[in-house]
C-alpha cells in the first residue's frame, strides 16, 4: 500500500466511532460487531440530528410549494440559499459527485428506483439490445428483463474472464455485433466486490454512440467518483449505502438526456421521459394537458423525503470530512487482513472458497465466501448469537449469476452432503481490525462445533 | 450449537445421514415452505419429508433439506422416532421423545421439534382426511375423527 494513501488513525477512528449511536448498544455485555455494510450503513449522530432537526424545527414542504417560514428553511437545506451561506443538499451531493449543475441530481427513494427511471423512460426501438455485466443485482436486471418480457429490448450481458475480473475484449465484440442501445452494469459487484473498469467501458461504449447507466450503490459510499472524468451519463446510488437515511437514492443523468421542453413529445429521442407524474412534476395544467418542470422536479413526483433529503447532505459532509481516500484505504486494509487469515486458514480445505478475484485489492469492502459443507447453512445466525457479529448470507439478490454458477434450485433441499451457502462480510470505514479478529475467531468456533476443521 | 446437538451432528457427519433422501410417490409429503412451519429460523432453510404409509404404519420416511445443523439433527431424530410406528402412536411423539433421544438438553431443538411436530401433524391430518374410510365401520369413524381432533388439537 502507498505510503502516500491516507490513513484512518487510532485516535481518529476512535473518535469517529464515537459518532455512531448503534456502535454503543451491547447485548449479552458485548457491543454489536456490524460487518453488513454492503446493505445498508449505520448511521452517525450528525445524520440523526439533521432528521430531527427537520421534524422538531421545519417539518413542512419543501422545492418551493410553499412560502412561508418552515418551507422556505426545508427549500433551503435542499436547494441551498447563497444569502445566507447555506449549502444544499443537492448542491452537495453534486459536489460530491462533480456533477455539472444540481439540476443534474434528482431524488430518488433508492438505486432500485432510480435505475427504474432510466429502465422505463428510455425510448428504446424495437431490437435494442441493453447489455449488463454477468453479475448484476436483482435491481439492475428485472427492470430489464421485465422490457424485454414485453418484447421491448432484448437482453444481453458480458461474462467475466476466467479470473472473474471484467472482459473488455468481450465488451467490445458485443457492442460490435449487437445492437445495443444503452449498457447498464453494477459499478461495483455487490457479490464480489470487484469493480469494473468503468472508464474505459463507458470510452468504447460512446465510441459506439452507446450511453451508459452505472448502478454505483457499492462504488460510491467507498471511493471518490467523477461523473465527468467517468463522461457516465447516468448513475444510480443510494445513500442509505453511505450514512444517510433508508429511502433516499440519487439518479444523476446529463443534463441533455434529462429533457428541457414543456412535453416529452418535442424532446429528442435522446431524452428520457418521466414515468410517474403528479404533483411538483408540472408547471401547469388544463383538463386537457400539462407542460413538465425542468429537471430535476419532473422526474420528482409527489411530496418528497425532505427531512431523508436534508440529511443526505448531511451523511455525504460526514464522509466528506472523513475523506473519501481515508474510507477507501480503511476497507482495503481491513479486507486484506481478513482475505489472508481466511484464505492461510481454509484456502486449502477445498470447501471454503472467495468469490471473485483473490486479491483483496480489487474488492473494496467485500469479501464473499463460499462453504460447501454439509448444513453450510446458519453461520450467520450463529456469529450473531455467539458474538453480535452481523453479516449477509444467501444469494444478495444475484439469483441469476448464482443459479449459473451453482445450477437452478441450489438453494432447495437436499442431501445435507450437498448442501452450500454463501457468506458476505462488507466492511465501512468505522470497523476495526479487532472485530476483524473477532468474527474470524467466532467462524472458527463454528466450524469447530460443526467439524468442519 | 448446544452441546448435545454439536455430539449428535458430529455423530451423524461420522456415521452418515442415513434418513437423507426421498421417496417416489410417498403416501405424506411435507414441505415447511408451504405448511408455513418455521423450523429454521433462517430465511432459506427448507425440509422436505416423504412418508410411505401401509395399513396405518409408516413404513419408510426419508427428508431432503437446507437447513443448519439444529435442524438437521431433529429432522433424523423425527426420522428415527415415528419410522415403523401407527400414525396415531407417531403423531403423539413429543418434545420430550426429541431430548430423550438426543440425550441432553437443547432449548434449541427443542424449538425445531415442536416445528417439526407441528408439520408433521398437518400432513397427518390432510393424510388421513383423504384416505378411503369405505372400509371403517361408523365406531371406527368416529374414533377416527376423534384422533383427527386430538392431533389436530396437538398443534
Amino acid at each position: 500500500m502507498s505510503a502516500t494513501v491516507p490513513m484512518i488513525s487510532k485516535a481518529m477512528l476512535d473518535s469517529i466511532r464515537e459518532d455512531f449511536p448503534a456502535l454503543k448498544k451491547k447485548r449479552n455485555g458485548l457491543p454489536p460487531i456490524y460487518l453488513d455494510n454492503a446493505c445498508t450503513t449505520l448511521v452517525p449522530k450528525q445524520v440523526i440530528d439533521a432528521i430531527n432537526e427537520y421534524y422538531t424545527t421545519y417539518p413542512a414542504c419543501g422545492e418551493g410549494r410553499s412560502r412561508y417560514w418552515f418551507a422556505e428553511d426545508v427549500t433551503c437545506r435542499i436547494e441551498g440559499d447563497s444569502g445566507k451561506g447555506i449549502k444544499g443538499s443537492r448542491q452537495i451531493i453534486r459536489e460530491f459527485i462533480n456533477a455539472r449543475s444540481e439540476k443534474e441530481i434528482i431524488f430518488t427513494s433508492n438505486t432500485t428506483h432510480a435505475i427504474n427511471i432510466v429502465a422505463l423512460g428510455f425510448r428504446f426501438k424495437p431490437g435494442d439490445v441493453v447489455l449488463l455485466t454477468d453479475k448484476e443485482h436483482n435491481s439492475n436486471l428485472v427492470p430489464w428483463l421485465r422490457l424485454q418480457g414485453k418484447g421491448l429490448i432484448k437482453l444481453d450481458h458480458v461474462d467475466s474472464t476466467q479470473d472473474d475480473i471484467f472482459d473488455l475484449e468481450n465488451l467490445k465484440y458485443k457492442l460490435a455485433n449487437r445492437k445495443v442501445r444503452l449498457v447498464s452494469m453494477a459499478y461495483s459487484s455487490n457479490l464480489t466486490g470487484y469493480t469494473i473498469p468503468a472508464k474505459d467501458i463507458i470510452k468504447i461504449a460512446h465510441d459506439y454512440g452507446i450511453k451508459v447507466l452505472l448502478d454505483g450503490a457499492q462504488t460510491v459510499p467507498h471511493k471518490t467518483v467523477d461523473v465527468q472524468d467517468l463522461d457516465v451519463d447516468f448513475l444510480a446510488f443510494s445513500i442509505h449505502k453511505m450514512c444517510g437515511p433508508k429511502g433516499v437514492g440519487i439518479l444523476y443523468g446529463k443534463r441533455e438526456f434529462l429533457g428541457q421542453k414543456l412535453h416529452e413529445s418535442d424532446e429528442t429521442p435522446d431524452v428520457i421521459e418521466p414515468t410517474i407524474l403528479g404533483g411538483g412534476t408540472v408547471t401547469e395544467t388544463t383538463y386537457d394537458s400539462y407542460s413538465l418542470l425542468n429537471p430535476p422536479e419532473r422526474f420528482e413526483a409527489g411530496i418528497q423525503d425532505y427531512p431523508g433529503q436534508i440529511a443526505a447532505g448531511s451523511a455525504i459532509e460526514y464522509l466528506q470530512r472523513i475523506g473519501m481516500n481515508r474510507i477507501n484505504s480503511q476497507e482495503n486494509q481491513l479486507n486484506h487482513f481478513l482475505t489472508e487469515q481466511l484464505l492461510n486458514r481454509y484456502g486449502e480445505t477445498g470447501w471454503f472458497k472467495i468469490l471473485g478475484p483473490h486479491d483483496s485489492s480489487q474488492r473494496g469492502g467485500i469479501l464473499t465466501f463460499e462453504i460447501k459443507r454439509p448444513n453450510a447453512l446458519g453461520i450467520a445466525e450463529e456469529l450473531s448469537k455467539k458474538s453480535n457479529v452481523m453479516i449477509r448470507d444467501g444469494a444478495f439478490c444475484v439469483h441469476s449469476f448464482l443459479n449459473k454458477k451453482f445450477g437452478q434450485g441450489w438453494m432447495r433441499p437436499g442431501l445435507p452432503q450437498e448442501h452450500r451457502m454463501l457468506y458476505r462480510v462488507s466492511l465501512y470505514f468505522y470497523n476495526t481490525m479487532d472485530e476483524c479478529q473477532i468474527f474470524l475467531e467466532t467462524l472458527n468456533e463454528i466450524f469447530e462445533e460443526r467439524s468442519y476443521v | 450449537m448446544d452441546e448435545p446437538v454439536i455430539k449428535y451432528y458430529r455423530r451423524l457427519l461420522k456415521e452418515g445421514f442415513k434418513n437423507a433422501g426421498s421417496l417416489e410417490s410417498p403416501s405424506i409429503f411435507l414441505d415447511t415452505a408451504e405448511e408455513e412451519v418455521s423450523i429454521c429460523s433462517v430465511i432459506g432453510n427448507y425440509i422436505h419429508i416423504f412418508l410411505n404409509v401401509k395399513n396405518d404404519i409408516i413404513e419408510t420416511i426419508k427428508y431432503l433439506c437446507i437447513c443448519d445443523p439444529t435442524s438437521n439433527v431433529a429432522v433424523e431424530i423425527l426420522c428415527d422416532l415415528v419410522k415403523d410406528k401407527t400414525l396415531e402412536a407417531a403423531a403423539t411423539t413429543t418434545e420430550e421423545s426429541f431430548l430423550e433421544e438426543l440425550e441432553g438438553k437443547s432449548e434449541e431443538l427443542q424449538k425445531k421439534a415442536a416445528g417439526l411436530m407441528e408439520l408433521f401433524c398437518k400432513g397427518l391430518a390432510r393424510y388421513q382426511s383423504i384416505v378411503p374410510q369405505n372400509n371403517l365401520s361408523n365406531n371406527d369413524i368416529k374414533e377416527k375423527e376423534a384422533r383427527q381432533a386430538s392431533v389436530l388439537g396437538l398443534i
